[in-house]
Order: structure tokens, then C-alpha cells, then sequence
């Protein structure tokens, strides 16, 4: 018995220890030392006064990357004219199934496309799909979706592999190429001149694709 | 018929005599009968016929007198004259008498034509006796020959006519004698026989009844025997049962003897039970005491129990208000991140004047990516904090719970030691009594053993008893078997 009162006194003992360290650990944290406070800003510094990318051999292209069905995926720069968060959307009615419908950026209409739908993805596991990447060539705008907007790259047009055996569905005529990290560079052009994406008032089986 | 043997045997012997009697009634009868027959034959028939014989009798005398008379040399005349006239007389008197009796027409016929010739004779009679009186003998014979002779001859005719009337007479009385007795002798034949043919029925009847009744009795023998031995068994096993009896009662005295010494025994232990309920009363007391101040401090550790789920749920709510601030942080690290991209989208535009505005992007954008990771870890670490503090909360209601059970067992065993008390209280006064009927349990088991005693001597009697009884009984068997025996003979 009391052994065992022991045991519960230690327990306590340590239950108190922690929660004294936790509020220390807060307590300090809130307000950081001025060397912490230099350091950090140093660092940040460092990381501004870096130079730019260094610029490999051939000719390179500047990509934004995204995330789409756990797949990377990628689309020149110059067909990307902004990246949205997409709050809500309306749906149209009588359109193809990749049309989910439009929504509102800055005060335009922007019709809103689902790739996966495109490209014919089998739909697997839970995906966020609420970053809009609205792509612009001449007149022609529209916005299409992704789990995640990744960022910007670089990649070498000589590294792209053109031919691409493990791509043979739907995709293959949008893929310009694939990097070495499976990074699937889309064709811009192709995609956003598709007449599929142009719609009709005819319904969608009599159009001539 | 319900008619006992004895009755019907009585009533058959009864039958046979009155038979019996019967006939020799009736044979008697018929024999005054004939008696009677015989008189009147005697009396009608016999008398008459006697008398008539005697006559004829007289007349040849008279004959014979009448010759000697005839050849008489003179001496004693009147003498024999005298003798004559006498017999003479005698002879018609006699046929004069017979006229008297009964006759049939023809025996009077010939009686009288017989008395007539004989009135005839006496007046030749008389004639011839003057001629012998002269001496005159020669006239006298053939008087004699000529007129007496034929009178005679024609009188013995007469007479024996009549005889012979009166001999077929007699003859014919004695036939209707002779054929009374006949028919008296048939009519005792027929009853002789009838008697007979009712003894011969009789005797059947009696025999089957007799032979039913000895069947039965046999029947009865075997049965008599069956049950003498099944007593014989019994009484066999009534004697070894006395005599289990007996050792058994023996066993019970020393049982009674050992119930004695445990009834002792338990006086002392009723009473050593009765001062220890005292003391254990006592420590009901302080029991109950104790299970109070338990009780007491449960609802104190009741009541801090509320106070720390109260705490718990301070904390959740707390951390909730944590998670929606990383929320925010979050979707304000997500709206840095797009503006960083759309910052470098537009550095690219402006060519190589973007160039420097792009690594800022770049830079904002690992900023963003950097707040965003930290948010996740903040978020996981929260995630454990609700997983921690949900756990607090489900131990502290358990261990509410708990308590309340912890509470209701307390007074449960408050009751109980107060039931306990009671109880013990109870066994206490029980034990006094137990003490006090002890005591007279000792008594009742000195009674007990002169019982035992009685019991023992009764057995022992019973075992002689039952000895006496066994002999008796196999006497009853033996003369079962007799009787078997002679019924089977019979």
C-alpha cells in the first residue's frame, strides 16, 4: 500500500515537473532574446542575397508546378496568367462533365475545368482541389483545378523525354515531356487551343473532337 | 343352492329313510290287507267247508255205525241205536248250520237236496231199526242195500258237489289273496325302485358336492401350506429383526450416551458464543463508525472530481480556440503561398527586370511553406492534446462512477453491519437459549436411556416371541401336510 503511494507521489511529482517546464517553454518563447532575433534575421539576409538560378547549359523554361491526383504535373509560365484559391463555384448545366462550372476572379467569369476529367484519371482517394490555375493564350481563358500549386521551376528543355511509354491514355497528346522526376510538363498551347474545351450549344456527343 | 354340506347330506339321509318308511307303510298295509283277506277267507270259505268236512266226516261214521249196527248180534241195541240216532242228528244239525252261512245257489241246492235224502234216510233208519229189533235181519240187509244205499250214495253225491263248490270257492278267495299280495309286492317293487333310483341321485349329488367340497379342501391344504412356510419365512425374519433390533437399540444407547457428552459440550460452546457476540457487537460499532467517515470522504472526492472535469472541459474548450487560430494561420500561409507563385508568374512576365522580384517570391514562398509545416505539427500536437484531454475526461467520469458504486457499496456494508449487529445480537440471546435447552436435552436423554432400556427388554422378549412362534408355525405346517395327505387319500 505504500508502495503504491509512492508511485502515485512520484507520478505527481513528475506531473508538476512538466507543466513547470511548459510554462517556462511559453514564457520564453514569447518574447525572443535580441541574439535569437539577430540570428534570424541574418539568416533571412542570407537567403535574399543568394543569386538567382544559375543558368545551365541549353535552352530552359520556366514552369509552375502543381499537384493533381498525386501526380506533378506542369505548365509553362507564360499560359498562367494568375493562381487563385478557389472559395466556391457555380455549376453550369448541359456541359461536358470536365466543365464544373464558373466562378468569379477579380470581377470576371472564368469557366472552371477539371483535368482529371480531361484527361479521363480514374477519381482515387481524397483530394483538396481548390487551387485555381487560371491559363490564358490570346482570348482564350480558363481555369483549371489542382490539390496544390507547388511552385515554380526550371527545368532544361534537353532534359524533357519526349517520348513517354508510360503515358498512353487520354494525356499523351497534352504532355509535351517528362522529366527525370516525374515531372509531367503539359503542352500549353495544345490544351488551351483544344476545340474539346471551346462550348458549344450543340451537345457535347455531336461535337466533332 | 346355498345349502351347507352338512344340510344337504342331512337332507338327503332324511330322503332316503322317508322312502324307506314309505314302503314299509305301505308294506305293512298290504300285508293287514291280506291278513284281513285271509280272515274273511277263513271265516266265509275255510269255516264252512271245515264244518262240511267234519259232516262228511260224521256221515261215514254214522255209515260205519249203521253197518255195525246192522251186523251187531243184539248186545248193546240201544247203546248203538242211541250212538246212530246221535250222529245222525249231529250230521244234519252240521248241514243244517251250513244253510245258515253264505252259499251260492248251487251249494244251497246241493246242501239241500243232501238234507231232504237225509230226512229220507231217518225215516228208513228208523224202519230198519224196529226190523233189527224183531231180529228181522234179513229184511233189515236188504233194506239197507235197497233204500239206504242209493240215499246214500246220492247224499255223498250232494256233499261232495257241495265240497267242490266250496273247495273252487276257498280256491277263488285264496286267488283274490294271492293276487292282492302280487299287486302289494308290484307296488313295492315300483316304490323300492323309485326309492332306489332317488338314493342313486341322491348319492351322485352328495358325491360331487363331497368331491368339490374335499377339491376345495385340498385346494385350501396347498394354500394352508403355501402360507405356512411364507409365515415360516417371516417369522424367521421377524426373529433376526428382533435381534437387529436389539444390537441397533444397544448402538442407540451409546449414541444417546455420546449425544450426552455433545450436548455438554455445547452448553460450554453456547455460552463462549454468546460473550464473543458481545464483543463482536462492539466491533460492529466501530465498523459502522468507519464506513460513515468512508462514506464521508467519498462525496469529498465526489465533489473534486466535478471540479476537475470542470477543469478538463476549460482545457478543451481552450485548445479548440487554439485550433481554429492555427486554422487561420494556416489558410493564411496557403493565401502567402499563391501570392508567392502568382508573384513569380508576374516576375516572369517582366522578363529579366523580374529576375531579383523572383527569388523574393521564391523566399515568401518557403516562409509560407515553413508556417504551414509548423501549423501541422501544431495541429498534431493539438490533436494529442484532445486525444489526452477526451481520455481525462472519460477516466474522471469512470472514476465519478466509481465512487458513486464505492458509495453505494459503503452503505450497503453499513446496512450489512448493521444487520450483522442485530444478528449477532440475535445469536447471542439464541446461544442463552441454546444453553437452556441443552439442559434439558440431558434430562430428556436420562429419559431417553431408560427408554433404550424398556426397548432392549421388550426386543428381547420379542425375539423369544418370535421363536415361539416359528415352532408354532411349522406345527401349523405339518398338519397342513397331514391334512394334504389325507384329503389327497380321500
Amino acid at each position: 500500500m505504500s508502495k503504491s503511494a509512492e508511485h502515485r507521489e512520484q507520478i505527481w511529482e513528475q506531473a508538476r515537473k512538466t507543466i513547470a517546464q511548459a510554462e517556462r517553454s511559453l514564457a520564453s518563447s514569447r518574447d525572443l532574446t535580441p541574439e535569437q532575433e539577430q540570428a534570424e534575421l541574418r539568416r533571412r539576409a542570407k537567403n535574399l542575397a543568394r543569386k538567382p538560378h544559375e543558368t545551365r547549359s541549353g535552352e530552359q523554361i520556366e514552369v509552375v508546378t502543381f499537384l493533381l491526383a498525386r501526380e506533378h504535373y506542369a505548365i509553362e509560365s507564360h499560359y498562367v496568367r494568375e493562381v487563385h484559391i478557389m472559395r466556391r463555384f457555380t455549376p453550369l448545366p448541359y456541359t461536358p462533365t470536365f466543365v464544373l462550372g464558373v466562378t468569379s476572379i477579380h470581377g470576371r467569369i472564368v469557366s472552371v475545368l477539371d483535368l482529371r476529367e480531361f484527361f479521363g484519371l480514374p477519381r482515387q482517394g481524397m483530394t483538396e482541389l481548390n487551387k485555381l490555375l487560371v491559363l490564358q493564350a490570346g482570348q482564350m481563358s480558363f481555369g483549371v483545378l489542382a490539390d496544390d500549386v507547388t511552385g515554380s521551376r526550371h527545368p532544361a528543355l534537353a532534359d524533357l523525354q519526349e517520348s513517354v511509354h508510360t503515358i498512353t491514355d487520354a494525356r499523351e497528346s497534352y504532355v509535351r515531356g517528362i522529366t527525370s522526376d516525374r515531372l509531367i510538363v503539359l503542352d500549353g498551347q495544345r490544351l488551351i487551343t483544344d476545340r474539346r474545351i471551346v462550348v458549344s450549344d450543340k451537345p457535347y456527343s455531336e461535337q466533332e473532337i | 343352492m346355498k345349502t351347507s354340506l352338512r344340510t344337504r347330506l342331512v337332507g338327503s339321509f332324511f330322503m332316503v329313510i322317508a322312502g324307506l318308511m314309505v314302503i314299509s307303510a305301505v308294506a305293512i298295509f298290504t300285508i293287514r290287507k291280506i291278513n284281513n283277506t285271509l280272515e274273511e277267507v277263513h271265516q266265509t270259505d275255510f269255516q264252512p267247508y271245515k264244518s262240511i268236512a267234519s259232516a262228511n266226516n260224521s256221515f261215514y261214521q254214522w255209515l260205519r255205525l249203521l253197518e255195525d249196527f246192522l251186523a251187531d248180534d243184539g248186545d248193546n241195541l240201544d247203546q248203538d241205536e242211541q250212538q246212530l240216532l246221535t250222529h245222525w242228528n249231529r250230521i244234519l244239525a252240521q248241514l243244517e248250520t251250513q244253510l245258515e252261512g253264505p252259499l251260492t245257489t248251487a251249494g244251497r241246492q246241493s246242501l239241500t237236496s243232501a238234507i231232504s235224502q237225509l230226512q229220507g234216510i231217518n225215516i228208513t233208519q228208523e224202519r230198519l231199526v224196529t226190523l233189527v229189533r224183531e231180529n228181522r235181519m234179513e229184511e233189515a240187509q236188504r233194506l239197507r242195500f235197497r233204500e239206504i244205499g242209493p240215499a246214500i250214495n246220492s247224499v255223498e253225491e250232494d256233499i261232495d258237489a257241495y265240497l267242490k263248490l266250496q273247495e273252487r270257492q276257498f280256491e277263488e278267495s285264496l286267488m283274490g289273496a294271492d293276487t292282492i299280495a302280487q299287486r302289494a309286492v308290484a307296488q313295492i317293487a315300483v316304490l323300492a325302485l323309485l326309492v332306489l333310483l332317488i338314493t342313486i341321485t341322491i348319492t351322485i349329488l352328495v358325491y360331487r358336492a363331497v368331491t368339490g367340497a374335499l377339491r376345495n379342501i385340498q385346494g385350501a391344504a396347498q394354500e394352508l401350506s403355501a402360507s405356512t412356510s411364507e409365515i415360516v419365512a417371516t417369522t424367521s425374519e421377524l426373529t433376526s429383526n428382533s435381534v437387529e433390533t436389539g444390537t441397533a437399540v444397544n448402538q442407540a444407547t451409546s449414541t444417546v450416551e455420546e449425544t450426552r457428552q455433545t450436548a455438554r459440550v455445547s452448553s460450554e460452546k453456547a455460552r463462549s458464543v454468546s460473550e464473543d457476540a458481545q464483543r463482536v457487537s462492539q466491533t460492529a460499532g466501530k465498523g459502522k463508525k468507519t464506513v460513515e467517515e468512508t462514506i464521508e470522504s467519498m462525496r469529498g472526492i465526489q465533489h473534486e472530481m466535478n471540479s476537475v472535469a470542470q477543469s478538463i472541459m476549460r482545457l478543451s474548450e481552450q485548445s479548440q480556440a487554439v485550433g481554429q487560430i492555427i486554422s487561420s494561420v494556416n489558410d493564411l500561409a496557403e493565401q502567402t503561398n499563391i501570392l508567392s507563385v502568382n508573384a513569380s508568374i508576374e516576375a516572369a512576365r517582366a522578363g529579366e527586370h523580374g529576375k531579383g522580384f523572383s527569388v523574393v517570391a521564391q523566399e515568401i514562398r518557403s516562409l509560407a511553406e515553413r508556417s504551414k509545416e509548423a501549423t501541422g505539427r501544431v495541429r498534431e500536437i493539438l490533436t494529442d492534446i484532445q486525444k489526452a484531454t477526451s481520455a481525462a475526461v472519460m477516466t474522471t467520469e469512470q472514476a465519478s462512477k466509481k465512487v458513486d458504486t464505492g458509495m453505494q457499496h459503503s452503505s450497503r456494508a453499513n446496512e450489512s453491519i448493521e444487520v450483522l449487529a442485530t444478528s449477532i445480537s440475535d445469536a447471542a440471546r439464541a446461544s442463552i437459549q441454546i444453553a437452556a435447552s441443552n439442559s434439558q436435552q440431558l434430562a430428556g436423554m436420562d429419559q431417553m436411556n431408560e427408554a433404550m432400556s424398556n426397548i432392549n427388554q421388550a426386543s428381547q422378549q420379542n425375539v423369544e416371541s418370535a421363536k415361539q412362534l416359528e415352532s408354532a408355525v411349522r406345527n401349523l405346517d405339518k398338519l397342513g401336510a397331514k391334512l394334504k395327505s389325507v384329503v389327497e387319500v380321500l
